[in-house]
């Protein structure tokens, strides 16, 4: 019986006494923050999360390229960027908007808010790890400075006044304190600039271990705050008073300065000397090829067009190049199928399998027809070119044995003869040739043929152009491993010449300076320099255009245009010009590719309707639940 | 049996003499028995208005003289009705006393002890075992309507997933978990051991309501208890009952689908409606050539349902049981065994079944042991095992798959041509690239094998401490619970073959090609399997007397603690052990009968919260009086009013169950995430992975609080009516969930939530009761129970709305939203003179459907969705029936219904043509065209595409699901006793049953109670066959 009243007290005594460790049941050492701050190499997870939110500038889904008069894809196919184009962008669902998650095929793209919280996390709390020395904490901590600033930048181009986000609020924050504003453009290309200067103090000067390459350095930050304070002067963002008089924040602060400031230009221009300076110092220079010269062209290679043409080519897809300032050391092009790469390249007639080879990713005539001619002028400058005629078809002369089938049989638009390598570069079109694979093989594209629409399928370039740009000629497209990935290039410094030359010619108008600066870009890539293509009365239509401000601002574009196409540019240099409504309000065509005869299939037809309204689509829209959850904010105008 | 026969020997001689007897003789003789003729010895016999009477003798005989004529007598008898006879002339009376519907409860179950009955001033309500027995396999099933404070539906008939889901008073919080907490035997079990519970080994099923009731159950039972208690021995020879079912099921409705002809004519159709220009897709010589029956190889024409299921199935059910016992120890054992198959058909082709098939075995002992005079030991054992053989994917999404597949495109498999002649697999029927679903080889390419078992071990040690002071006793529980389950899913993969067709000299030549590669074995596919442990312990001291005949104490104290271990382990959190304990205790004063008072506490840790938040401490306390016992409630009124009692209770109940989140007060963080590294180097070599923060620390968090009131009155009338209703009204706050008025410029990569939500509910339920025997041969039992339970959220994290009608605060919880349809779009003017509706949505036109600018903005969009119809959950669930009995026969019928709820329709699941998708029949017969330009259509303009504009949620597709159900029937025949003697069995009777046998409802597409769900597996029609012996 006692026992009996023992095992009662045990039972009903056992629980109560030791209540609160009954409860206490999590171990130490779970998961917390604090871990990714001990060690170094926890640390290093912390860096890694902070640079992996740039966006996927090489994913067909997320890349800018399509956002633009250049490229289009076939309906079915059709991308973020070309869905925007199309005018379906919305408040609802915004469209590549870096403000919000958006999960485009691939790779998610997560709000860069998202990764501005994570600097801010990083640079709280690096100087808290244990085995790293103080110098290296400061250039780690340098580095995400300079991301933070980078991160502001990316949501600025699309947004124009954004909140800034410096220091992180903390997560027991009330309903007021995360409701927050939207800051003039003035105070937030401030804020960037200083914060690039903040990170440049204890950055290396140029990253030089090659394990340590896509990390930034002093020259990728100058660069980028070159391209800032461009941005900064131009028109969409200096003294736009047309569109933005009225644009204020809730309690009347206006969040443009529409009052225009010339001096915003010569902070850009003093911006791009530093970065040439430094770039030059650092023997950063403009790529020339000197690789191994395939069999096929080992004597072809010493005419200087040919060699323009591995210049220019080799220039954008050759890895961690002479050229390159930065490039994304993380591409999707590493055997994804949604790298931009697999969805350009174009099926070898000869290979076995084509996993790696979609082809549908379609440049327009608008970019086909943007190429100098090979005198170095727009096609409706030269006045040795066709332009009234150059949709009409021509037999292949010698002269263009380099870029097309010859024969007596082969008839080509004039449009595709006579043109800069730069051209025949980046476009591949209907009997152009095409090196890559290790081989030289000529594009067949009309319906029916090789790399034309077979069947109905809606794997096909839709404007009978291929986008070689984008593809590396050693790349096979067999697998998606067997393209050859490289780093996107962020920035290089062709553009800091183009960034020079533009801010040059607002700022004091023509010079030497600005001419030399585009010869270097032009010459590079086989193109007479902007003298020789302009005063030469009998081949420029309007001689002498580069001695006025206005036609030198015109060359500059045309050639920025050029140099940087499909590298996902277009789209902001065009608004930042306020030029949307003549570029991207217009249809963009391409050949009939339904046609299999070169009568039915050298038809021009439109292939894509594009839509634009000023002023409304120059910034991107908050998203609705967005505004409604943060009622501090104002949605950019028209939206 | 001899006894019997004297019993009616004497009756007779009884009624002879009475014809020969004089009228006015002075003594009355007779007999007093139960329903079930049974003598009742002890029943007072009392001549009215005087003190003249006697008591029943052991076969219920009496004998009263000194009476007259006028004079009537009174039979009463504890827990039965009285009964008051006039005299008259009789000198014979006989009687039949019903028992009294309180009296059936005499005893109350309450939480961790019983109660006498009238002293309960909590709102509990408990239901007769013999209630539940409907549905033959799934005790969920028979909730519904059957009990005063539960709402409950069911959407799916699948054996094996058809559980109702049910809540008691409906939903009261918006926050995680809404579901009860369940009790056998005092562990706490899910959902589907309650399901797999077996009717005849319950002793009683309470539910509990209210603060006071579910008080002592701390944090576990503020969204109400379900308890249930099983059978236990008692003392005497061995009972042996056995009950034996077979039963027939069929779906209550079946979707109908259009015939390849009309399909495709449709299809034509939906195509040129919107592009006039279009080539027909289905050519003239197809649809001719399946009109004509033509070769069904090249002009299938396959009606899908009928081919993947039949239209009935049978299954069956066993039990018995055992109980009895001698001083020392008593028993109850009992053994069940239940087989359950689907609708699915099986292939000859395939030597293994896919049809469902759950062979399920179910064993409980419940012994009790008296060791000493004071002292008794329980133990308890149950285990069920549960086999499982079934589809590879899940049957519901078969049924689902029937409406992807449209009769035309191929047959469900191809016959063997010259060239597959010698192939040993079957020539699955597909097209194009393959890719269109084939339901049938989807349902015929594996099965599914699964194998479950619960166990449970329960040990209980009682003392009576009488011996240290009078009504003190003492109570020890321990118990554990294993469940495991392994399922493994083999299949193999079907080969596809298509029609190919080549133009030949003599016209088209059709061919079988191969279009993809299958294989022709078995692989293992998917296995899963899952293991839990509970432990659980209560101590309990109860203490219960009686002071001056009028002073009634009673306490308890509860002591618990419960730990459960699971395998999950997809994290460190995950796999920690769940614990909680806490203790509680009752205080109970009676006075007199008439005046009670109550005062409960729970006191409760969780180890979900921080230090400073982790205890809760629930108090509650009630008030009840039983008018009817007061001194000027006279007889008289007694005569009418039998029982009048008031209560009324409040308090507050914990709950900690407020999310999936198990330690709030600690971050989450996957220090090593894949998805969120980034690469450096020269050939992007230099890689490392990222973190994620996926739930941040929050150290407030804390209980989630209800605040309930009831007020109930219970009401006996003419001995044979009980009515029994509460109101009730509850306030929860500290709901936690999430702050949605956190922008994205936070940066965080998980919501923050916090304990900021508050509802509020109310509501009422009660039950009406009528027993009455109309004579020895006939009696009628009835019952009515009705639920009314509405809410709606006060507060949540929700940003400020630009319309108030965005905001969901004042809206019931489960509320639908959706665009206010106003008709189908008229014509192109009618289009182009209204708002823009989604403008970056896609094209839409005449036939389509128009919706209300409800903001007035000039366009329509997510920001003129409304609140529509009613909520998901129905707010009235309701249930009456009634039985009778005359002689051995007994009949009974059971009607359920829900009103107050609506669903959605989803139109991207039934649109017709879209992927080549079946249509419902009701599309072919109501849809707007040109020539039938209904702007009320069911159907809008039919398409082949899917037009997003019709798919948007809006009243268009919201449906009342309101209905009423022929829940149950059941008519049963008992063999004469007569017969039975001779045979040595107590009691033999035959039954036959049918369950949902008819449904009323305004919505006719499919089963009301399946909602939106309505291409799943049909809830069953099930006819049942039984018999039950007693030995």
């Amino acid at each position: 019986m006692k026992k009996l009243y023992i095992c009662f007290a045990i039972i009903s005594t056992l629980g109560l006494n030791s209540c609160d460790n009954y409860l206490d049941i999590v171990p130490d050492k779970t998961q917390e923050i604090e871990l990714m701050f001990e060690r170094k190499e926890a640390a290093y997870r912390a860096l890694a999360t902070c640079y992996h939110y740039l966006p996927q500038e090489d994913g067909v889904y997320s890349t800018s390229a399509f956002a633009s008069d250049e490229l289009t894809t076939p309906i079915a196919k059709e991308t973020p960027g070309v869905e925007l184009m199309r005018g379906k962008q919305s408040v609802d669902k915004p469209i590549m908007g870096l403000w919000d998650d958006t999960y485009p095929y691939g790779r998610s793209q997560e709000s860069l808010w998202k990764a501005i919280r994570a600097c801010n996390i990083f640079i709280e709390n690096i100087d808290l790890v244990k085995d790293m020395k103080t110098e290296e904490k400061q250039t780690w901590k340098s580095e995400v400075i300079f991301l933070k600033a980078y991160y502001h930048f990316l949501l600025f181009r699309q947004y124009g006044p954004i909140p800034i986000v410096d220091v992180n609020l903390p997560i027991t924050a009330g309903v007021e304190e995360v409701r927050i504003k939207r800051k003039p453009v003035d105070e937030v290309v401030e804020y960037i600039v200083s914060t690039i200067d903040k990170s440049v103090e204890h950055l290396p000067t140029r990253i030089t271990s090659s394990n340590d390459f896509g990390r930034i350095d002093k020259l990728i930050a100058y660069s980028i705050k070159s391209r800032v304070l461009l941005y900064a002067a131009s028109p969409l963002f200096n003294g736009n008073a047309t569109f933005y008089d009225t644009f204020k924040d809730k309690e009347g602060v206006k969040l443009f300065n529409t009052t225009y400031d010339k001096e915003k230009w010569k902070k850009a221009l003093e911006a791009a000397e530093v970065a040439l300076q430094l770039a030059d110092a650092n023997n950063v220079k403009l790529y020339e090829f000197n690789g191994i010269v395939p069999v096929f062209d080992t004597l072809d290679i010493k005419q200087p067009e040919v060699k323009a043409l591995y210049n220019y080519r080799y220039m954008f897809t050759e890895r961690w190049n002479s050229e390159l300032i930065w490039g994304n050391s993380n591409p999707v092009n590493n055997g994804q199928w949604w790298s931009l790469q697999a969805a350009s390249m174009m099926i070898n007639p000869d290979a076995s399998a084509n996993e790696g080879a979609w082809q549908w990713t379609s440049p327009t005539i608008q970019a086909a027809e943007a190429y100098y001619t090979k005198n170095g002028l727009p096609i409706d400058e030269d006045l040795t070119f066709k332009y009234a005629n150059r949709y009409s078809l021509a037999r292949v002369t010698d002269a263009d044995k380099y870029h097309a089938m010859t024969g007596s049989t082969v008839m080509i638009p004039n449009l595709h003869l006579g043109r800069e390598p730069r051209f025949y570069a980046s476009i591949g079109f209907d009997k152009g040739i095409y090196r890559t694979w290790g081989q030289k093989w000529n594009l067949l594209m009309k319906k029916g043929e090789s790399h034309g629409r077979r069947g109905n399928t809606n794997d096909y370039v839709i404007t009978g152009y291929a986008l070689k740009k984008v593809c590396h000629p050693n790349s096979e497209g067999t697998t998606y491993s067997k393209l050859v990935a490289y780093p996107w290039p962020l920035i290089r410094l062709a553009e800091l010449y183009l960034n020079y030359a533009e801010a040059y010619n607002e700022y004091y108008g023509p010079d030497q300076k600005v001419y030399d600066a585009l010869n270097k870009v032009r010459v590079r890539s086989g193109v007479p320099t902007v003298e020789e293509a302009w005063e030469n009365a009998a081949l420029a239509k309007t001689p002498n255009k580069h001695k006025t401000q206005e036609g030198l601002r015109e060359i500059i574009k045309q050639e920025r245009r050029i140099e940087l196409a499909f590298e996902g540019h277009r789209n902001f240099d065009v608004r930042r010009w306020k030029e949307a409504d003549k570029y991207f309000n217009v249809p963009v065509t391409g050949w009939s590719v339904d046609g299999s005869t070169t009568n039915t299939f050298y038809i021009v037809k439109t292939v894509g309707q594009r839509s634009f309204i000023t002023p409304r689509d120059y910034l991107h829209p908050i998203k609705y639940s967005e505004m409604i959850v943060n009622s501090n904010l104002v949605q950019s105008p028209g939206w | 049996m001899k006894k019997t026969l004297t019993k009616l020997i004497f009756l007779f001689a009884t009624l002879l003499l009475s014809q020969l007897t004089f009228a006015q003789a002075s003594l009355v003789k007779g007999q007093v028995v139960d329903k079930e003729g049974n003598p009742l010895p002890g029943v007072s016999v009392f001549q009215l208005s005087s003190t003249n009477g006697t008591i029943t003798s052991i076969d219920g005989k009496y004998a009263i003289s000194n009476l007259n004529e006028n004079d009537s007598l009174r039979f009463s008898y504890v827990g039965f009705n009285n009964q008051v006879i006039k005299v008259g002339k009789q000198t014979i009376i006989n009687v039949v006393l019903l028992e009294s519907a309180s009296a059936l409860e005499e005893v109350q179950v309450v939480a961790f002890q019983t109660q006498k009955k009238n002293s309960v001033i909590g709102s509990i309500n408990t239901v007769n075992p013999t209630e539940l027995k409907i549905a033959p396999t799934n005790l969920t099933n028979a909730l519904a309507g059957k009990i005063a404070g539960v709402i409950s539906y069911q959407r799916s008939g699948e054996p094996g997933q058809d559980n109702a889901e049910f809540f008691i008073r409906g939903v009261t919080s918006f926050g995680y978990a809404n579901s009860p907490l369940i009790l056998i035997d005092g562990l706490e079990v899910t959902t589907t051991d309650l399901a797999r519970m077996e009717p005849d080994n319950i002793a009683s099923f309470s539910i509990m309501k209210d603060a006071t009731a579910t008080a002592l159950y701390g944090a576990r039972g503020a969204n109400g208890v379900i308890l249930v208690t099983t059978k236990t021995g008692k003392k005497g020879k061995a009972n042996i009952s056995v009950r034996i079912e077979n039963s027939i099921t069929s779906p209550t409705i079946t979707n109908q689908f259009l015939n390849g002809v009309d399909y495709m004519e449709l299809y034509n159709k939906a195509l040129r409606t919107r592009d006039p220009e279009a080539l027909l897709y289905y050519s003239k010589d197809k649809i001719e050539g399946t009109r004509n029956g033509l070769n069904p190889q090249i002009y299938p024409n396959v009606d899908w349902y009928s081919e993947l299921f039949r239209s009935t199935v049978q299954n069956q059910k066993a039990n018995m049981s055992v109980s009895g016992g001698g001083e020392v120890a008593q028993y109850y054992l009992s053994v069940s065994y239940t087989d359950e198959k689907g609708l699915l058909n099986v292939d000859k082709m395939n030597n293994f079944n896919n049809n469902i098939d759950i062979k399920r075995y179910n064993l409980r002992a419940n012994i009790d042991v008296n060791l000493t005079k004071s002292t008794k030991a329980m133990v308890k054992f149950y285990s069920l095992i549960d086999r499982y053989n079934g589809p590879q994917n899940d049957a519901g999404s078969i049924f689902s798959m029937v409406m992807q597949a449209n009769p035309v495109n191929f047959p469900k498999y191809y016959d063997k041509d010259e060239s597959t002649q010698f192939v040993n697999h079957v020539l699955f029927g597909n097209k194009g690239n393959g890719g269109y679903p084939n339901p049938y080889a989807e349902m015929v390419r594996g099965y599914k094998d699964r194998f479950s078992s619960t166990t449970t071990a329960q040990f209980q040690l009682e003392q009576d401490l009488s011996m240290i002071t009078k009504g003190l006793k003492l109570r020890g529980m321990a118990s554990l619970n294993s469940y495991s389950l392994s399922e493994v899913a083999r299949g193999f993969t079907p080969f596809y073959y298509g029609l190919k067709e080549v133009d030949g000299e003599s016209g088209v030549i059709h061919s079988i090609e191969q279009i993809s590669e299958g294989t022709e074995y078995l692989t293992t596919g998917t296995s899963n399997k899952t293991a839990n442990n509970s432990f659980y312990f209560e101590g309990v001291a109860q203490y219960n007397r009686v002071f001056g005949d009028k002073h009634d104490i009673g306490g308890l104290l509860v002591g618990y603690a419960r730990e459960l271990l699971t395998d999950a382990s997809s994290d460190v959190y995950s796999s920690l052990p769940f614990r909680n304990m806490g203790i509680s205790g009752r205080t109970t004063y009676a006075y007199d009968e008439r005046y009670f008072v109550e005062l409960n506490f729970g006191y409760n840790g969780s180890e979900k919260f921080s230090k400073q938040n982790r205890y809760g401490f629930f108090p509650s306390a009630g008030l009840g009086w039983v008018v009817s016992n007061e001194k000027f409630f006279t007889e008289t009124m007694k005569k009418a009013v039998s029982n009048l009692k008031l209560k009324a209770t409040y308090g507050l109940v914990g709950n900690d169950a407020i999310s999936s989140n198990r330690f709030y007060y600690l971050s989450s963080v996957n220090l090593n995430d894949g998805g969120k590294g980034h690469v450096w180097g020269e050939d992007f070599g230099n890689s490392y992975n990222g973190y994620n923060i996926n739930s941040y620390a929050n150290p407030a968090v804390t209980w989630e609080v209800a605040e309930k009131a009831n007020f109930g009155l219970e009401l006996g009338l003419f001995n044979n009516v009980n009515i029994q209703v509460d109101y009730f009204t509850e306030s929860r706050t500290n709901i936690y969930m999430q702050r949605d008025y956190i922008p994205a410029s936070m940066g965080l990569t998980a919501p923050i939530a916090s304990n900021i939500g508050k509802a509020e509910s109310h509501g009422i339920d009660g039950s009406v009761d009528y027993k009455v025997s109309v004579n020895k041969d006939l009696w009628i039992t009835s019952r009515v129970n009705f639920t009314y339970a509405t809410n709606q959220i006060i507060e949540n994290g929700e940003p400020q709305y630009p319309y108030p009608y965005m905001s969901s605060i004042g809206q019931p919880m489960n509320q639908p939203r959706g665009l206010v349809a106003e008709r189908l779009f008229i014509d192109e003017q009618d289009v182009l003179n209204s708002p823009v509706q989604y403008n970056q949505m896609g094209s839409y036109m005449a036939g389509d459907i128009k919706y209300v600018d409800v903001n007035e903005d000039g366009k329509i969009d997510d920001s003129d969705m409304v609140p529509i119809g009613f909520p998901t959950v129905p707010e009235i669930v309701y249930g009456f029936g009634a039985s009778l009995g005359y002689k051995n026969v007994d009949f009974s019928f059971f009607f359920q219904g829900s009103g107050r709820s609506s669903f959605f329709i989803d139109p991207t699941t039934i649109s017709p043509f879209v992927k080549e998708r079946n249509a419902l029949q009701i599309i072919a017969d109501n849809h707007w065209s040109d020539e039938n330009p209904d702007p009320n259509a069911f159907w809008p303009r039919m398409s082949v595409n899917a037009v997003a504009n019709n798919e948007k949620a809006s009243t268009w597709w919201l449906r009342d699901g309101s209905f009423l159900r022929l829940k149950s029937v059941e008519l049963g025949y008992s063999l004469p006793e007569k017969l039975l003697g001779k045979m040595n069995i107590e009691k033999a009777r035959f039954y036959a049953s049918g369950t949902n046998l008819l449904v009323f409802s305004k919505f006719k597409l499919w089963d009301p109670e399946m909602g939106g769900k309505g291409l799943g597996y049909p809830p069953q029609r099930i006819i049942n066959i039984g018999l039950n012996f007693n030995f």
